[in-house]
């Protein structure tokens, strides 16, 4: 209480003067009766003689004087204003934790210092972020106003990076002084650099607010791919966590599928890093961009995974064989303008070429040193490289020269030129017939204008098993032949690279055939090429995908593996012609956080912010109650109240009429029916609760202004304390741990249909069970005892599908079959009593403060979100009208709309 | 003045004109009271022989013919009373407990006005006691002597007040009973009939106050306080009970009839009451 009035100060004191009429009201009070109410009464004469029974003054009733005196000092109070002592001798410091690891506990971070601002609002405040807007500079504010705070941290959001304590260290000495309270809103987990910097403020004036123990982020990491098989590790140190979903996203930020990982498939070693594995279907792995833990808030628990092309050196071989100026018909011309901007190309003699850490040499027709290293290039080919040869007159004319047969002796040539451009031929040009399923460009789609003219050609009917022909001509005749030769390839284009013999070097079919013999080179170790990526989505410390802040910077793949995570690249998703680069949190954090117990004196829970309102309400309630009991003691003194009328049983009838729960119970009711209102049935869990009433206040909302009808904010219900029959329509979310109902609780269920309700049952079960078949179980186990029909299809038949919109499915998040059932005791002029699916609809409903939806759809249909708003109405309305729009006055209209 | 002439109006107009049914009326002026004697009137009263000295014109000469004797025809005595009528206009009259009600001068007011209605309807004489002008009969004349009676000062001696002539005053009569018969008693030096009209409040009958209040009577100046009202109740009402009571008691021995009326009461019981007991 000392405390309390330590704290009271008084805004006005100067009405303080008014208590020096105390003493004059004691005095004058004190010293006779009221005043009596003067009356003309002529016949007052009657009783002239007449002395009033009681005619001396009345006995002063000190207690009345005193609660009066009472009165007066109170009001005097209240005009005084009293109301918390909130100036600081010094201004106060905020250091507010806004790194990757304050998503989860960002919202009661942010609800406690706002709530710290009302509670000191006439002070001035310094704030620092812990995270620095660059390298050496925080964006803090100085000795600001508490509205200019409040529009400060409108733009301070969580950031995926790292909190800079070190520079927080050297950078704070400068505002705090001795006395300098300092109020730290962050989480009580620490790593080195934190706890050094906790370590240099503790002894200061310290006070720190944190978030609960239960938000400190899952750090996910995806450590490596096989295929379609991921293997990721986990850091989780609230060590609570159960079984849990990995939800696979593509790059639209749509769930494309959604996978339990049990805890038992968790492998920990001793640091408590776990390990496990998760598979996808093979036809969904190349749709997912990125992996998160479902309905986590973090950065630290997405992983997003990278799948590019490794840039890789391509070597040209240099020629000086220029004979024409046209430059189309220049050596490598096609080729260069293919790859040069994808790869790093190299022109070079071919005896230079020949080392280890090229992957791919091109040789063109032009080429004339080919013939002189064909053992080198053979032994190059052996230790893994590929050799694209293209083959026209030039090659041809060297192979006679020197009598050869077979390119590098490996495959064999009939060194004629095939022409079908001759003036006896009956064709004029051939074109591509197939493509080998065995070929690597197998999925490759053949423009129909390729036309090839001449080709080289190679012997017939030869058995060589070791040739595979990627493509043949519509004569049969192979176009691209490739011959394996230990760890490498050699590939021969009967083509010259140029558009001489055919026009495959204009066609889009040319680059993606060499980006293809490309990706196959591996043969040998390439050596990686510097590659540049462009931000196309950074992650937010909530874990969302979000466009790029103007100052994030392209990504050097150099870069990849620096220890230190930069404000210019933030975790996201970069991109670039050659696929795209996943930089995660989790590759920059180690196992390296432990749970701080911090000194009780140092934690502050709540700022109270409503202090001095609540001193002044509590002034005027006294003041009201002094008034009364001065007024009863008034009365009494008069004997207009006498206490005989004070009986205890009536003075104790209306102690529990003004104080009745029952009141509290009407006054509720009276809210349920002051507004027509959907309800919920609480689940406790908190994340599906608030989804549902999210979920059906949007949809509250959307029919208010849809229809006539007007809906209040939807209310959650405790099934077994709540009464439920104020509703039309009560939505109960199935889930696989719900408690089983007591019979009350049915009793109350069943008689809510048979007074014409409608319980819309969804089932959340969809993160274990995928199909509404185990919905329809999960009924059966927990609603057995509802006395109801056997569930039939819901079918566009029913009155449900055209209550207001006319509908065929019934989508929410998901898009599957609705199940009905009917009342069996009684018949409510049919109408529907059940209403089961697996759709989850408040989840497709649902917005955040935002605006935006808190769930994607499962499905990638655009129009689906709409449909279920469009089920909510119906539904809604189906519960306010009944089978009102089954009357035949509706179906010519019906008709007419179904016919458009 | 209007007003209370419409308002007075209302009630009288339903009722038939009203003599005062008293003995020993001596007015010579002809009116339509009829007296049960023989005299100057309009109806028949008897048939007796001549006398000398009769007048010639009451020779009923049809039953002369019939008879050897000279018949006379009498005719009944018809004659008008003389009512003088004096009403309270002091401060205690202007006086009511309940917006509601209307002042008893007000009540006062519209009784009179009442009466001097159905009197004049009934040819009687009628006078304000002090006023300026005299006896006046005739429906012409009700305004003159409706004037006269809200204007008329407040002395209740007049000397043209003759022996038989009905007097009625109306007042509160809350000064003593005594005071009220020698008020009486001084009007006139000639023995006259009369009728007291009593109007009181309603809070003057009941005293319905409560509390600490401090009375005071406007007319005497008389103050009176009492810290708890309602323990004087009791004992007011039967001092006001014991005062009409001695009121009327002091009035039959003079021959003079009480009439009580309150402002919470309807005019009706008031004349009910007038009929009644004359």
């Amino acid at each position: 209480m000392i405390d309390f009035l330590n704290n009271v100060t008084f805004q006005n004191p100067e009405y303080f003067v008014f208590l020096l009429i105390v003493p004059i009201l004691w005095k004058y009070f004190k010293e006779g009766p009221d005043r009596p109410v003067l009356k003309k009464f002529p016949a007052i004469i009657l009783i002239a003689q007449n002395t009033s029974s009681d005619s001396t003054p009345i006995k002063k009733n000190y207690l009345n004087l005193l609660l009066k005196t009472l009165l007066v000092f109170l009001i005097t109070v209240l005009l005084a204003n009293p109301s918390e002592k909130k100036d600081f001798k010094t201004k106060p410091l905020i250091i507010i934790d806004n790194g990757w690891d304050s998503g989860p506990g960002w919202e009661k971070i942010n609800k406690g210092i706002n709530q710290f601002l009302e509670s000191k609002k006439s002070n001035t405040f310094t704030i620092f972020p812990t995270v620095a807007s660059n390298k050496n500079k925080f964006n803090y504010l100085f000795e600001k106003k508490e509205f200019e705070i409040r529009e400060y941290l409108k733009g301070i959001k969580p950031l995926a990076l790292k909190p800079n304590y070190i520079l927080l260290s050297k950078e704070l000495p400068n505002f705090v002084q001795d006395d300098t309270k300092i109020f730290w809103f962050t989480n009580h987990y620490m790593n080195k650099e934190k706890k050094a910097f906790y370590d240099s403020i503790k002894s200061k004036n310290l006070k720190i607010y944190s978030s609960s123990k239960e938000d400190f982020p899952i750090i996910l990491s995806l450590l490596s791919q096989e295929d379609n098989i991921y293997s990721f590790g986990l850091i989780n140190m609230n060590k609570d966590l159960d079984n849990f979903f990995i939800d696979c996203y593509d790059i639209k930020q749509r769930i494309i599928i959604r996978q339990k990982v049990s805890q038992d498939k968790i492998k920990y070693d001793e640091q408590n890093f776990g390990n496990f594995s998760v598979e996808i279907p093979k036809e969904k792995n190349d749709l997912i961009y990125y992996f998160k833990i479902s309905n986590s808030k973090s950065v630290s628990s997405v992983a997003i995974k990278s799948n590019y092309v490794k840039k890789k050196k391509i070597g040209l071989v240099q020629t000086n064989f220029q004979d024409n100026d046209n430059e189309y018909f220049r050596a490598n011309f096609f080729v260069r303008k293919a790859l040069e901007s994808n790869y790093d190309l190299k022109s070079l003699p071919l005896d230079q070429l020949l080392s280890p850490n090229k992957s791919l040499i091109i040789s063109d027709d032009f080429d004339t040193t080919f013939f002189g290293f064909e053992e080198r290039i053979l032994q190059w080919i052996g230790e893994g490289g590929t050799f694209l040869k293209f083959a026209g007159d030039k090659f041809l004319s060297h192979a006679e020269n020197n009598q050869l047969s077979s390119v590098l002796g490996i495959i064999p040539i009939t060194k004629k030129v095939i022409s079908v451009d001759g003036e006896l031929s009956f064709k004029r040009n051939l074109s591509i017939a197939q493509i080998s399923g065995k070929s690597p460009i197998r999925d490759f789609e053949i423009p129909k204008k390729i036309k090839i003219n001449k080709y080289i050609e190679i012997p017939k009917n030869i058995d060589n098993l070791k040739l595979k022909f990627w493509v043949k001509l519509d004569n049969g005749a192979p176009l691209i032949t490739q011959r394996p030769y230990e760890k490498g390839n050699l590939i021969l284009v009967h083509l010259p690279a140029n558009n001489e013999w055919s026009n495959i070097s204009l066609s889009i079919f040319f680059p993606d055939l060499l980006n293809k013999i490309i990706q196959i080179s591996r043969g040998i170790n390439a050596e990686e090429v510097q590659q540049i990526f462009k931000p196309l989505k950074i992650l937010d410390a909530l874990g969302n995908l979000v466009e790029p802040r103007i100052d994030t910077l392209n990504l050097d793949s150099k870069i990849f593996m620096d220890s230190k995570l930069t404000r210019d690249n933030p975790p996201g998703l970069y991109k670039n012609e050659l696929g795209f680069h996943g930089l995660n949190i989790s590759d920059y954090l180690q196992n390296e956080y432990d749970y701080i117990y911090l000194p009780k004196e140092i934690i502050i829970d709540d700022f109270n912010s409503n202090s001095s309102f609540e001193i002044k309400n509590f002034l005027v309630l006294l003041c009201l109650l002094v008034f009364v009991c001065e007024t009863l003691v008034n009365f009494l003194g008069r004997d207009f109240l006498k206490f005989k009328y004070f009986n205890p049983l009536k003075v104790m009838f209306l102690i529990l009429i003004v104080f009745s729960p029952n009141i509290v119970f009407a006054n509720e009711k009276l809210d349920y029916l002051g507004q027509t209102k959907l309800a919920y049935i609480q689940t406790g869990v908190e994340e599906i609760d608030r989804i549902n009433y999210e979920g059906l206040r949007e949809i509250s909302s959307y029919i208010s202004s849809k229809t006539s009808a007007i809906l209040g904010s939807p209310i959650g219900l405790d099934l077994e304390k709540d009464e439920i029959d104020y509703f039309p329509i009560i939505y109960i979310s199935l889930i696989k741990n719900a408690k089983n109902l007591n019979d009350i609780s049915l009793g109350k269920l069943q008689n809510f249909i048979n007074s014409g309700g409608i319980l819309l049952f969804d089932c959340k079960a969809s993160f274990e069970s995928l199909f509404v078949e185990d919905c329809l179980i999960l009924f059966k186990k927990h609603y057995k005892n509802l006395d109801i029909s056997a569930f039939k299809k819901l079918t566009s038949e029913s009155t449900l599908s055209k209550s207001f919109y006319l509908l065929n499915s019934y989508p929410g998040r998901k898009n599957e079959m609705v199940y009905i059932a009917y009342n069996n005791q009684i018949n409510n002029d049919k109408v529907l009593s059940i209403v089961i699916g697996n759709n989850d609809w408040t989840g497709a409903w649902a917005k955040d403060a935002n605006n935006s939806f808190l769930l994607p759809l499962f499905e990638n249909d655009k129009e689906q979100r709409d449909l279920s708003f469009r089920f909510g109405t119906n539904i809604v309305l189906y519960s306010l009208t009944g089978n009102y729009k089954s009357d035949q006055v509706h179906i010519p209209e019906i008709l007419k709309r179904m016919k458009k | 003045m209007k007003k209370l002439i419409e308002k007075a109006r209302k009630f009288s107009a339903k009722l038939p004109p009203f003599k005062f049914n008293l003995e020993n009326s001596n007015s010579f002026l002809r009116g339509y009271s009829k007296e049960k004697k023989k005299g100057i009137g309009e109806e028949f009263w008897e048939f007796r022989n001549y006398t000398v000295g009769d007048p010639v014109r009451n020779i009923d000469w049809k039953k002369t013919v019939k008879s050897n004797d000279i018949i006379i025809k009498l005719k009944e005595l018809e004659t008008s009373k003389k009512v003088w009528i004096w009403m309270n206009k002091n401060l205690s009259m202007n006086y009511r407990y309940s917006s509601e009600n209307e002042t008893k001068m007000e009540r006062a007011s519209i009784i009179g006005i009442i009466l001097i209605d159905i009197l004049v309807r009934a040819g009687e004489n009628v006078g304000i006691i002090g006023s300026k002008i005299g006896m006046k009969n005739g429906k012409e004349n009700f305004f003159h002597i409706v004037r006269a009676l809200l204007e008329c000062p407040q002395s209740t001696k007049d000397k043209r007040i003759k022996k038989g002539d009905v007097i009625i005053l109306i007042s509160d009569f809350l000064e003593s009973p005594q005071k009220s018969i020698s008020k009486i008693t001084k009007i006139s030096d000639n023995i006259c009939q009369g009728l007291l009209i009593q109007i009181l409040d309603d809070s003057e009958l009941n005293f319905p106050f409560f509390g600490r209040n401090q009375f005071y009577d406007p007319l005497s100046g008389l103050h009176k306080l009492f810290n708890k009202s309602e323990l004087i109740r009791k004992i007011y009402i039967k001092r006001i009970e014991d005062h009409n009571k001695k009121l009327e008691l002091l009035c039959s021995k003079f021959g003079w009839k009480v009439i009580r009326n309150s402002n919470s009461e309807g005019y009706n019981s008031f004349i009910k009451k007038l009929y009644y007991h004359f």
